[in-house]
């Protein structure tokens, strides 16, 4: 393995580690200023929705960049794929 | 928040608790210090004792930093973020010495919420200044990317940084420590035991995350081009 790929999958590897805690604390963040959003602007339940919706969008953005993060860099293709 | 660990506050100096924990942190930021200038004392081309010990453990987080980051990056930001992995393995390490937990002015430093949040919230500020400073007021486009409708979630993803990296050290090692200390007030000596190897293992292992995610958040910030 060269030293650069081993870096690369070491990255891959803390992301994967770390991404199911951040993936839920995206929902639980978009919640807590979607809840607060409501009270402060008295207009429930609708910023909580919103704001779920969009902590979900953002825990299903870092699941996409923790799946590409483990792949080669500028469109290489690995060769044991080909086959 | 209940957990294990003595509750009252070590000592009260003009009307200030100082809880348990930042004991055992000044202990660790002493012992940090004091190896560091062990190491740095007397220094000779060929390292031998804590010399040769203290440059195992830079180079090996240089080496790992220059491989994530490049030379000039990884010199720029290698006193953090090694500071870092030491003084997490170190505070994560210290839930292993017999009676901490239990003796007043001994807790985990990363067991406690507060510790950890000041580590993600100096990783925050540290990822943007640096990347102002790089890049200035362009920085803020890749909040951008990859379309300009994505501002929202990228701007959720940035304040989901922080808050994830220090409930996750925080999670780990308050959860270990508190199932290592009812184990051990169970069945005491023997016990815990596979509980604390696991802790060796698990501790390392968050020292390192933590490290590494505060390195991708600063390389992402930093980098000419994506």
């Amino acid at each position: 393995m060269k030293p650069e790929n081993q870096w690369e999958n070491l990255k891959a590897l803390g992301i994967i580690l770390s991404l199911g805690t951040s993936m839920g604390v995206a929902v639980a963040t978009g919640y807590i200023i979607g809840r607060y959003l409501d009270r402060k602007l008295q207009a429930e339940p609708w910023f909580t929705v919103i704001m779920v919706l969009l902590g979900v969008a953002t825990a299903l953005k870092m699941a996409y960049q923790a799946l590409n993060s483990g792949r080669p860099k500028g469109g290489q293709k690995n060769s044991n794929n080909k086959k | 928040m209940e957990g294990h660990g003595p509750k009252e506050p070590f000592a009260t100096v003009f009307g200030i608790d100082i809880p348990n924990f930042v004991i055992t942190m000044w202990a660790i930021m002493f012992i940090l210090v004091f190896v560091s200038w062990l190491g740095t004392r007397k220094m000779k081309k060929v390292p031998s004792g804590v010399q040769n010990v203290v440059e195992f453990a830079v180079e090996g987080i240089y080496n790992f930093l220059t491989g994530m980051m490049g030379e000039s990056r990884a010199r720029a930001y290698l006193p953090l973020l090694g500071s870092f992995f030491f003084f997490i393995l170190l505070s994560n390490y210290s839930g292993l010495i017999p009676g901490m937990g239990m003796i007043p002015g001994m807790k985990v430093p990363t067991s406690d919420l507060s510790i950890t949040a000041a580590l993600g919230i100096t990783t925050f500020f540290v990822t943007h200044i640096s990347g102002i400073q790089r890049k200035g007021i362009k920085y803020f486009a890749h909040f951008l990317t990859p379309v300009a409708w994505m501002l929202p979630i990228n701007i959720i993803d940035e304040l989901v940084r922080p808050v994830s990296l220090s409930f996750r050290l925080y999670g780990n090692i308050f959860g270990e420590e508190t199932v290592i200390n009812k184990i051990a007030e169970m069945a005491p000596l023997i016990a815990p035991l596979p509980m604390m190897a696991l802790a060796l293992l698990t501790g390392a292992i968050q020292a390192f995350v933590f490290t590494l995610l505060s390195t991708v958040y600063i390389t992402g910030a930093t980098e000419d081009h994506h």
